[in-house]
């Protein structure tokens, strides 16, 4: 078994698609924190002229309102302040508050990344054939199975992790050269690392469900149609239904809750008081045993049919 | 059904070919012999383990390779190799000299997908060779080489059988079947037509004949069949006589008095690619 799982180990490192998708986050953080390095900016008075010039502009539109219709009241067509408008046209790069929330995005998009190199892993085994040199090799199934669901785990969680990591120390010159560290403490380190790893987890639940799917599909694009049809199609469907009473067991619930994404409606709370938001932080616990299931359940019945199928 | 009732046998040591037209579930064969599809009745035992569920205590011990040799695509020849080395444990030294042995050495750096039919079939052969195998059950092994791999790949059957091995050899090539099998077994339409050593399965052609050539063909069939002979058209302008070499004279003198004279006449060789076509009815 550790024999199959180095080899497992081995191939995957080895994928053009890993390596692509590897060096493509990698230079991908370095771009965004460069791009964010050039817009943003130290001076706290930064965006402070945007901010006057909407005002002005919001100004000249309401006294062209009130000329053109005198019968108009002036309460109608109300003006920000500028100090209203001022923070959300300040160019400093707050790390400490911005940084949890674009790790929560980066971490969704390495889930979509996972879904795919999981499928493509398992997928081009079969779509080669080289599945049936391997079952020459080793004919038990389990065990092929169980290495390459280990080995697409394990290591696109490390791989998550690391870019996610990755993500926090190439902004960290951002926030302290172009924007401000204030904040910057024990407890958000803590909260990053506690996104890095839902992260990971995320990303392992997206590599096992793909893994197993493609494993029943035998071919890479099934998994993608099927992930299509379920994320795009059933999901949002099956969460409309008995007034949204089976969405706290979807993706659509447990992927963001997971995550700790904040602003998440909380659907039992959403039909009597509109917008309601959840706490800073999610507890993981549930998402992580319900997603865990999920994808247990997948791996069992992909095991049976690989198991019992012929391969021709 | 692919394969009906088929019972085969394979001795110990040699080259046992496994002979059948296309579709008469050769590779089925083999696939259920290595576990890849599962019989609806019967069995099957490899070196003496039922397969599928004896197969891992044996499997390090059988070298196969199904049809067209598969390894990843964008792989070097040398990297499929490690990664199948790897999966069963053995060490990576024994990569060089299989490759070597097969004549791929120095390409074996190129990716997979950029090999001919007939590298892929080389490669295959080293991805065998490397288990050090007691038995190996090779699907059209020869598929794609050119005259000279051919020679090689027979050669390097014969050593490997010469040194002990068993080599189950599924193939079409049947002059080829014949210059290395020790024993052969026919398969047509899912069923085995014959077992046994070459020479055996070559007596079943029925004995001895002549091939008869003369002007007027209809009319020398005719005045042979009438003469007491068993006489069938071969389909190359020529007869078949049935008789023992001892009754030459007698073809010649019926033929002569009958007013035809003979343009050739010499004894029928006895192939396995003729055998192979009267039993599975593929003959002219």
């Amino acid at each position: 078994m550790s024999g199959l799982l180095r080899a497992e180990v081995l191939r995957f490192a080895s994928r053009r698609l890993f390596r692509l998708a590897a060096v493509l986050a990698v230079t991908g953080v370095l771009a965004a924190a460069l791009i964010s390095f050039v817009q943003s900016s130290r001076d706290p008075n930064s965006g402070l002229a945007e901010a006057r010039d909407q005002v002005a502009n919001c100004e000249r539109a309401r006294e062209r309102f009130l000329a053109e219709d005198p019968r108009g009241s002036a309460e109608e067509w109300q003006c920000p302040t500028v100090e209203e408008l001022r923070e959300g046209y300040d160019k400093r790069f707050e790390y400490a508050e911005t940084m949890p929330d674009v790790s929560r995005g980066v971490a969704a998009a390495l889930f979509v990344a996972s879904v795919i190199i999981g499928a493509s892993f398992v997928g081009a085994e079969w779509g080669s054939g080289s599945i049936t040199t391997l079952l020459t090799w080793e004919p038990r199934r389990g065990r092929i199975l169980a290495a390459k669901v280990i080995a697409l785990v394990v290591l696109l969680a490390l791989a998550t992790a690391v870019v996610l990591a990755w993500l926090a120390v190439a902004f960290l010159p951002v926030g302290a050269f172009r924007g401000s560290l204030d904040g910057l403490t024990r407890s958000t380190w803590w909260t990053l690392a506690g996104i890095w790893a839902r992260g990971a987890g995320l990303a392992s639940f997206g590599a096992a469900v793909a893994a197993g799917i493609a494993t029943l599909t035998r071919n890479t694009a099934g998994v993608v149609g099927v992930a299509f049809a379920y994320g795009v199609i059933l999901d949002p469907l099956l969460g409309s239904v008995r007034g949204g009473r089976l969405r706290p067991w979807l993706l659509q619930h447990n992927v963001p809750r997971l995550l700790g994404f904040l602003n998440v409606p909380r659907p039992e709370a959403e039909v009597s008081s509109g917008f309601v938001t959840q706490p800073l932080m999610l507890s993981a616990f549930r998402p992580l045993v319900l997603l865990a299931i999920y994808a247990a359940a997948i791996l069992a019945i992909a095991y049976a049919t690989f198991r019992s199928r012929d391969v021709t | 059904m692919a394969v009906d009732d088929l019972t085969l046998e394979v001795p110990t040591g040699g080259v046992f070919g496994f002979l059948g037209p296309n579709g008469s579930g050769k590779t089925t064969t083999i696939r259920c012999l290595l576990g890849l599809v599962r019989p609806n009745d019967g069995s099957c035992t490899v070196l003496g383990a039922r397969v599928p569920s004896m197969l891992p205590s044996v499997i390090g011990k059988v070298g196969s390779m199904v049809e067209t040799p598969t390894f990843f695509g964008g792989f070097s020849g040398r990297r499929n190799l490690e990664l199948l080395a790897e999966a069963s444990g053995l060490p990576r030294r024994v990569i060089d000299p299989v490759l070597e042995r097969v004549g791929l050495a120095d390409r074996s750096g190129d990716r997979f997908r950029t090999y001919s039919l007939g590298m892929k079939q080389r490669l295959g052969l080293a991805s065998v060779l490397m288990k050090d195998p007691e038995l190996l059950i090779l699907d059209e092994p020869a598929n794609g080489l050119d005259p000279s791999g051919l020679k090689d790949v027979r050669d390097l059957l014969r050593s490997l059988a010469d040194e002990g091995r068993t080599v189950f050899l599924s193939s079409h090539l049947l002059n080829e079947v014949q210059l290395i099998c020790d024993s052969v077994a026919i398969l047509a339409r899912g069923r085995c037509s014959a077992q046994g050593p070459v020479n055996e399965v070559l007596a079943m052609r029925g004995g001895s004949a002549f091939v008869v050539r003369a002007p007027k063909i209809q009319l020398a069939k005719r005045v042979l069949t009438e003469a007491g002979f068993r006489a069938t058209f071969r389909g190359d302008r020529s007869i078949r006589v049935k008789a023992s070499p001892d009754r030459a004279g007698r073809v010649t003198r019926v033929l002569a008095d009958a007013g035809i004279y003979l343009t050739e006449l010499r004894p029928e060789e006895i192939s396995l690619e003729a055998v192979f076509l009267e039993l599975t009815g593929e003959g002219p």
